[in-house]
């Protein structure tokens, strides 16, 4: 009885399913898994040993074993050859290239087994099937594996920290003399903070009350350009300083920041001063 | 010592009486599929305990990450739990090879499950970040060898994120998970492969799933070969040749056997013609791998190439093996390949493997002359290890050492006509040598390295051992007992090898420049703050952590003294700025500083706060001063544009751009 070719029509329809996939408007990352890993992890290596061996001499476990190791390299050694094309290393030629193979590796070996025509004898396994107590162990091991690594990713997702308050002061990168101010509370609760702009020592901006929830950010943009000139209009250097208190313990800097900008015709640059 | 004679050279240590051999056919009949059946129930079993022991590891580490102490108390009778069993398990001689191969993967998963449960939410590891560059390179340039200034070795050996870049783009999972599942399959090829090899060198499925417990027990296996690096990647190509390359010996042997005959006899023509297939299968495969290996792993790639000169020689000087012109064949094509690899424009590989032998060599050799080593199981940061930790540690390296001899005796007895068991034994004796890297500085990680490689000769040895002193005909309860706890114990001293000081790779609360003990929210967050405001790429400036911190998660280049070759550290470190510390800023660029306030709490652990370079790197016995850290918030011109209580971001273009006008 001649080697059946069931295993290669089966490859050969992920791939041409995956082909018809790409032009549907609907994504299932499951899908993209299955068949990415499937091209990535497998079937290059699989095609490969079924062109180089005809007689399976070896058993499953080292038709595996080769079949993925010897994907792996290929992944490797086809990332080199697609570096060499000008769009590089993208979705769409990796998808083509390994579908590619796939196909021209399923008619090599097609073309292969044909030719050979060797007889192998299909053996007929006794199938026997565990007992469901066997079947009960192993579901509830997957279960128990699932459940514990959504347990540990939410558990250090929503894990406890000391809690912590970024604070930041920045020029606007379009050259007017406008500062960015920002808060991102990550404490571990709602957190009033009150904020104080001083430009050279004078006050220029304060917002006495400023509520927060975990994870919620403030912005405010300042212009400075009206500050930046000294009595006589000309421009000068300026030190722009910001104090962030919590509200709860007002005489406590509780973050700082700071900037030196020297100006020109409302044009603000960072500078030294001396 | 006749004793031990008859042992080594025992031809029938595996052979026990029929479990049935007293019974009547019908009944044998039964009891085999009795058997059977306690084989499933036996791996359903297994894999329902190891699940429950991954989550009583998990329990534990969110108890150390809430700050718990006793890590070490609970974590390590855990582990028993993991290993002890399925050892007891495959020590029985009647266990189908099928069941063996299951427990083996079962037992390297679950391990491999134990570091993801470490954090299966982002990489924590210090090398894991380095990687991650290189594939978020490749990933933005859609091309190879983009410059890591993290690991410039790296972006010239990219095999790993190749392979990971394939499957993010087709799969649409992000870096962090495609890295996961080409590792897990990666450490699939690994146990596979090394069950393959040594149950086909040793002749025995037992001996060869015990040969890959024990190699579980090297100190990188747990951890370090399991995270997102080249490494975990290439020692699976490594085992994978080796099962290649073996059959190709008795192939060409045999086909030898069968020229003379394939002319008289046509079936012996085709029988040939059918093992000259299979050898070809073998040498395509080989070449193919021996390349994915060389742009993998520099150092693995170089291992293997040592390797095959030894077995060619070997060969060599038998003259018989018609298997010699291959072997020649592939060490040529290996040496050459790495030479290519090596050659390459803007490689520093040598320099990098050079500087790093070199220093332990020098150090050895000053030990050697009478300076003082290094003290054994001493923190660079806090107290040594307690004492039970250092006795299980240097008991179950004695524990290898002292069985090394009789296992190797044993190997040569009985197998010193295979050229590649001769080349292992040969591996297997470095071992002991290599232990002496451990009395200095720079040597003992390269101990820690070279154990992963080594120790595939070494199971081997190690699992020869067993099978001849424990023979199965005479392997009573107490004697398995014995074994399986002698087994375990060597699995735990190789745990707390590679576990790090104080068990600091494995989850828990903060501490200093403790790679994964340092990775938390806010250095993230901080990160992540300059990708989204400053201007990518931007030259920083940091501490270690910081480094990989703001160049993964932050999109900046970071200014390191590997890729630039200029030291900041004394920016940093020094009590006052000067003229020479404004002169290196302006060397190298630097936009950005990033001050960790926090490193001014504790000593680092790594030894070293900024670069290997730096002032009392590795002999730190002061930490560093909160007015050495925070001095640059008095400096003129120098904006704080960043505070986030422990992390402040320093502005320090205005220095840098006054003086380039």
């Amino acid at each position: 009885m001649r080697k059946r070719n069931r295993d290669l029509g089966f490859f050969l329809l992920l791939v041409c399913g995956n082909l018809i996939y790409t032009l549907l408007p609907i994504r299932s990352l499951v899908w993209q898994c299955i068949i990415a890993g499937a091209l990535v992890f497998f079937l290059p290596g699989y095609l490969l040993q079924e062109i180089l061996v005809q007689k399976q001499v070896y058993d499953m476990t080292w038709r595996l074993l080769v079949s993925v190791g010897l994907s792996l390299s290929i992944d490797i050694v086809s990332g080199f050859l697609l570096n060499v094309l000008p769009d590089g290393l993208t979705g769409r030629t990796w998808g083509l290239w390994l579908s590619g193979l796939t196909i021209v590796g399923v008619v090599f070996c097609l073309v292969k087994r044909r030719r050979w025509q060797l007889l192998y004898r299909e053996e007929v396994r006794r199938r026997n099937y565990p007992p469901c107590l066997v079947v009960i162990m192993g579901i509830l091991a997957v279960c128990l594996v699932i459940g514990i690594f959504i347990s540990t990713t939410n558990m250090i997702s929503n894990q406890p920290s000391k809690g912590f308050t970024q604070f930041w002061l920045l020029l606007k990168p379009s050259g007017s003399c406008t500062v960015q101010l920002g808060i991102q509370n990550n404490e571990t609760g709602l957190t009033e903070y009150e904020a104080v702009v001083k430009v050279n020592g004078h006050l220029a901006g304060h917002w006495s009350v400023i509520r927060l929830q975990p994870q919620q950010q403030w912005g405010q943009h300042l212009a400075l350009s009206s500050l930046v000139l000294n009595k006589d209009g000309q421009p000068t250097h300026v030190h722009v300083e910001a104090n962030l208190y919590r509200v709860q313990v007002k005489n406590y800097v509780y973050r700082t920041v700071q900037l030196f900008l020297g100006a020109s015709r409302n044009v603000c640059t960072q500078i030294a001063l001396s | 010592m006749r004793v031990i004679y008859q042992r080594v050279s025992d031809t029938q240590a595996e052979v026990h009486p029929w479990k049935y051999a007293t019974v009547a056919p019908a009944r044998k009949t039964v009891l085999q599929r009795i058997a059977q059946c306690e084989s499933w129930y036996w791996q359903a079993g297994l894999l329902l305990w190891s699940a429950v022991c991954v989550l009583a590891i998990a329990m534990i580490f969110a108890y150390s990450r809430l700050g718990g102490s006793g890590l070490p108390e609970l974590f390590l009778p855990a582990m028993i739990c993991v290993f002890a069993l399925p050892v007891w398990r495959l020590l029985d001689p009647f266990v189908p090879r099928g069941e063996r191969i299951v427990i083996v993967c079962l037992v390297g998963m679950v391990c491999y499950s134990i570091k993801i449960v470490c954090n299966p939410v982002y990489f924590i590891y210090y090398d894991e970040f380095l990687h991650w560059r290189t594939t978020d390179d490749i990933l933005a340039t859609q091309h190879l060898f983009h410059p890591n200034a993290l690991l410039p070795v790296g972006a010239y050996y990219p095999g790993l994120e190749v392979i990971t870049n394939a499957l993010s783009l087709l799969s649409g999972l992000n870096v962090f998970q495609s890295g996961l599942l080409v590792i897990a399959v990666a450490r699939l090829v690994m146990l596979l492969s090394l069950f393959l090899l040594t149950e086909r060198l040793l002749q025995s499925s037992r001996g060869g799933s015990l040969a890959v417990l024990f190699y579980m027990a090297n100190p990188h296996f747990l951890l370090f070969d399991a995270q997102y690096s080249y490494e975990s990647l290439a020692l699976p190509f490594i085992s994978l040749l080796l099962v290649l390359m073996e059959p190709h010996q008795s192939l060409a042997q045999r086909i030898g056997c069968l020229q003379p005959m394939s002319v008289c006899v046509p079936f012996m023509g085709t029988q040939r013609s059918i093992l000259k297939d299979n050898q070809r299968m073998i040498t395509v495969s080989t070449g193919l791998v021996i390349i994915a290996l060389t742009f993998t792993h520099h150092a693995t790639a170089f291992f293997f190439a040592i390797m095959l000169v030894l077995w060619s020689i070997i060969c060599i000087a038998r003259s018989s093996s018609p298997h010699m012109t291959y072997l020649l064949y592939m060490t040529v094509f290996a040496l050459c390949l790495s030479s290519i690899a090596m050659m390459r424009t803007g490689n520093p590989v040598v320099g990098y493997l050079w500087g790093f032998i070199d220093k332990a060599v020098q150090e050895l050799n000053a030990i050697v002359h009478g300076s003082s080593a290094r003290p054994l199981f001493v923190s660079y940061a806090g107290p040594p290890a307690p004492l039970w930790e250092r006795l299980f540690t240097f008991l179950s390296v004695l524990c290898i050492m002292v069985m090394l001899p009789f296992g190797l005796w044993s190997m040569f007895c009985q197998h010193r006509l295979n050229s590649l068991i001769v080349v292992c034994c040969v591996l297997a004796l470095c071992y002991p040598v290599s232990q002496i890297f451990r009395l200095t500085v720079s040597g003992a990680d390269l101990t820690n390295r070279l154990s992963a490689f080594l120790f595939i000769p070494i199971a081997m040895v190690l699992a020869m051992f067993i099978k001849q002193f424990f023979p199965v005909g005479t392997l009573s309860v107490c004697r398995k007992m014995f074994v399986a706890g002698l087994m375990t114990f060597i699995f735990l001293g190789g745990i707390m090898l590679g576990a790090g000081t104080n068990f600091a790779l494995l989850p828990g609360s903060y501490q200093v420049n403790a790679d994964a003990r340092s990775i938390e929210p806010e250095g993230i967050e901080a990160a992540k703050w300059a990708a989204a405001h400053l201007p990518v790429g931007g030259q920083v400036a940091t501490d270690r952590i910081n480094q990989v911190l703001m160049g993964t998660y932050g999109k900046q280049e970071i200014v390191t003294n590997i890729a630039d070759k200029i030291d900041l550290s004394s920016v940093f470190l020094v009590r006052q700025f000067g003229t020479r510390e404004l002169m290196l800023l302006r060397r190298a660029h630097v936009r950005y500083l990033v001050v960790d306030l926090r490193l001014s709490q504790a000593l680092p652990l790594v030894g070293f706060y900024y670069e290997q370079s730096e002032e009392h790197a590795f002999a730190h016995t002061v930490t560093v001063s909160a007015t050495a850290l925070s001095k640059f918030h008095y400096l003129p011109g120098v904006g704080r544009i960043f505070d986030s209580g422990d992390v402040i971001i320093y502005d320090v273009e205005g220095v840098v751009y006054e003086k380039t006008q």
